[in-house]
């Protein structure tokens, strides 16, 4: 046969297409179970470690001894459904993990924003009064590594520890100081609300600072609930966060 | 080269004819995946399955390839394996398939698998392929190895995230080395690991 002719060329490239994604396809099929539990233990581990809950033994273990309940609430603060771990996070649906960590109770809530690049995410635990933040983890898609990807270090996260929401009762969430906004205090001199953002990073950061405030916002009714007054009439009662400016691009 | 032996297919690679010291290919992924021991295992087992395979499937087709899209057929089959590979390594290897990150997909481009494929796979029987392939992803995996070690050892104290340097030095003033971590110390050790070998082995000395 004339390997070199047209016809024989197409055809043959044609097959190996078709034999090639069939493969392809069975074998994303087939390992789909497998790197499913792989991402929702990785979760499970995130929502532990944003809790500062250490893993013993295998993770879904540790999730399901700390992990007391977990529920999704609407914005108005009620509860729509059981166990939230298949939920994503959405305007309508806003899921909650409830851990006991030796006695301290954390509500453990995700975060979703975008970064420079791509998108970012993460879990934040709150305390008992669901106004001081106990701590955070955080991940992106495609933040600079050295820059924005540093979003991740512990370092920046630490200083999300002990940082307070709300101000009486209007959400006031984290501000971090950029070129931009001097007037904003750091972490140093403003240990309620203020962050300092990463150096060389204001669009990452501001990002963080916009997902973390716009996310917990949004459960501003849940808090009402649970701090024993009534649920808020709505979510606009609650005044605006400070808008953070996207005006320099310091990447 | 059709008359070579099997054995010095093998053999070969590790050492005269060496991917990355003698050839100087698929630097980039060395440079990239040597911090820590465990990655850089996994890595080189890695290519050595794209390498064995790939150069084993096409010298199966070899004849009845069009020689007007042959380049397009190679990058087919190594994508092929290397998505598989990926796609194991994220159901079983969770962890170091995101440690591994892009490189994994940049098995793809790694020019030591075009490169055999188009050197050898293409004129070869299957089983002489498949002794190359294998040859010279051990040649690629022992100099990620060697680097690895040296790197994890003095950068981090540990080996396969074991501590093996006693707290006992640390106390002494003993400190890690941080440059270890940074790629261009990799890129160093491989022109050590060079200079080394060239020193050895007579047949590499340039008169």
């Amino acid at each position: 046969m004339n390997t070199q002719s047209n016809g024989y060329t197409v055809v043959y490239s044609a097959i190996m297409v078709v034999v090639v994604a069939a493969a392809l396809t069975l074998i994303a099929v087939g390992l789909k179970p497998f790197q499913q539990a792989n991402i929702d233990n990785e979760k499970r581990q995130n929502i532990l470690k944003s809790a500062g809950i250490a893993i013993e033994g295998s993770v879904e273990d540790s999730y399901n001894k700390y992990v007391k309940k977990s529920y999704v609430v609407d914005p108005s603060g009620k509860v729509i459904k059981d166990d939230a771990f298949k939920t994503e996070l959405s305007k309508e649906e806003l899921p909650v993990y409830e851990i006991d960590k030796n006695g301290e109770k954390l509500y453990v809530v995700p975060l979703k924003g975008n970064g420079l690049w791509g998108a970012i995410w993460g879990f934040a635990s709150l305390k008992a009064d669901f106004n001081t933040i106990n701590g955070v983890v955080f991940d992106h898609a495609s933040e600079t590594p050295g820059l924005g990807a540093e979003m991740t270090q512990q370092y920046f996260c630490d200083q999300f520890s002990e940082k307070e929401l709300f101000d009486g009762q209007k959400f006031v969430g984290i501000s971090s100081v950029t070129k931009n906004n001097p007037k904003v205090k750091g972490d140093g001199e403003d240990p309620k609300h203020g962050i300092d953002a990463i150096s060389g990073s204001t669009m990452t950061t501001n990002g963080v600072q916009a997902m973390v405030n716009d996310c917990l916002k949004a459960y501003g009714s849940f808090k009402a609930t649970i701090s024993g007054g009534k649920p808020q009439a709505s979510i606009d009662e609650i005044p605006d966060a400070p808008e953070s400016k996207l005006t320099n691009v310091n990447e | 080269m059709a008359q070579t032996k099997n054995s010095e297919l093998l053999k070969n690679p590790l050492n005269l004819n060496n991917p990355i010291t003698v050839q100087v290919l698929g630097i980039c992924s060395a440079l990239a995946v040597t911090v820590k021991l465990e990655p850089a295992i996994v890595m080189a087992i890695s290519v050595t399955v794209v390498t064995a395979l790939s150069n084993l499937i096409i010298s199966l087709i070899r004849n009845t390839i069009p020689s007007r899209i042959r380049i397009i057929v190679q990058l087919v089959v190594v994508s092929f394996l290397v998505i598989l590979v990926d796609q194991v390594l994220k159901a079983f290897m969770y962890e170091l398939d995101k440690a591994l990150s892009v490189y994994v997909g940049l098995i793809i481009t790694n020019c030591i698998v075009m490169g055999r494929l188009e050197a050898f796979a293409l004129g070869n029987k299957p089983l002489p392929a498949l002794l190359d392939g294998i040859g010279n992803g051990f040649g690629y995996g022992a100099i990620l190895v060697i680097v690895a070690f040296v790197r994890e050892l003095f950068g981090s104290g540990t080996l396969f995230g074991i501590q093996v340097i006693p707290d006992a030095c640390y106390e002494l003033g003993y400190s890690n080395c941080g440059f270890m971590l940074n790629p261009p110390m990799a890129l160093i050790l491989i022109g050590i690991v060079i200079w080394i070998q060239r020193a050895k082995v007579k047949e590499l000395q340039e008169k």
